[in-house]
């Protein structure tokens, strides 16, 4: 039960009021419903995690190439500028 | 001062590490847009499944129905069971009147030794009559529930809610169907509007919070 709960918790599917309603009555959901609700957050987490791991492999690719293709005298400072570019985007979309 | 037909200089340096940045947002933008389309498809597909779960919670939580949803359904209870009873009612009466007009001609018309057959005929014309006006009668209510909620959703409830304006009243139409309903009809043929990249935009996700703080980190 806490690892759905958990998961309720965690997932991008539902709002924060969404989770908020789901969870002051969680007991109430039988043991068939938790495991339909637990498939439906477990099938809509997979594709959102494949979706922007896909998108941040993309923009890391974007991201290296700039790196490479920086001249030297400028080479420290765009490093400097794309590294807090994937840091942003390792904060909003974590592994 | 230039003369006519000079050209402002641009240094190629600067030219080329804007056409870099350039080329890095363009490609941003394409990969939010593939990013974003594949979530709200995995969304609204979820939220379809979400219609096959019944608990109340989520019915509470605003996901399992609609608002338009509910309010169908409440109408539609409400009048089938007010035709139920008047229905019921009718037949009733109806009932009454042939059941007791087959035992008085029964009674009539046959000598005084078949009487009793005659009430018996008439209690059974007033029984049978009662429960099959009572059954057409619910039927009846309950069509004219389904019609009437169809009507006030068509006239009222679709303009409260833009995004459905158009193929609303499709979506009502095969929500009949039973094991369907209009909400699970919409959100398919959202799903599948997704697909062809037809449906409305969603409100704001997380990866355009992503974009504003990428911007300023800029």
């Amino acid at each position: 039960m806490d690892t759905l709960k958990k998961k309720v918790q965690e997932t991008k599917l539902f709002t924060d009021q969404e989770k908020v309603e789901i969870l002051a009555d969680f007991d109430a959901i039988t043991g068939a419903d938790r495991v339909k609700l637990e498939e439906i957050i477990d099938a809509y987490d997979a594709k959102y995690k494949a979706a922007t791991g896909t998108f941040k492999s993309h923009i890391n690719e974007e991201l290296d190439s700039i790196d490479q293709m920086a001249a030297p005298v400028d080479s420290d400072r765009i490093r400097a500028s794309t590294a807090k570019i994937r840091t942003g985007l390792n904060d909003v979309l974590p592994n | 001062m230039t003369e006519k037909g000079d050209l402002p200089m641009v240094q190629p340096e600067k030219a080329e590490k804007k056409n870099v940045a350039q080329r890095f947002f363009e490609r941003w933008n394409v990969e939010l847009k593939k990013v974003s389309d594949g979530i709200n498809a995995a969304d609204r597909e979820a939220r379809v499944k979400l219609q096959t779960v019944n608990a109340d919670v989520l019915r509470r939580a605003g996901l399992r129905e609609t608002a338009y949803g509910v309010a169908l359904t409440s109408l539609q209870a409400a009048t089938a069971g007010f035709g139920a009873s008047v229905g019921g009612l009718a037949g009733f009466g109806a009932g009454l009147v042939s059941g007791a007009s087959i035992g008085a001609v029964g009674g009539a018309a046959l000598t005084s030794e078949f009487g009793p057959i005659a009430l018996f005929g008439g209690m059974v014309g007033l029984a049978s009559g009662a429960f099959v006006g009572a059954g057409l009668g619910a039927l009846a209510g309950n069509q004219i529930g389904v019609e009437l909620a169809g009507w006030v959703y068509h006239k009222f409830v679709r303009k409260l809610d833009p995004e459905l304006q158009p193929l609303a009243k499709v979506d009502w139409v095969v929500g009949q169907f039973p094991g369907l309903n209009p909400p699970i009809v919409g959100g398919l043929r959202n799903m599948f509007e997704g697909f062809f990249g037809l449906a409305a935009k969603r409100e704001e996700s997380q990866l355009s919070a992503v974009s504003a703080q990428l911007s300023a980190v800029k």
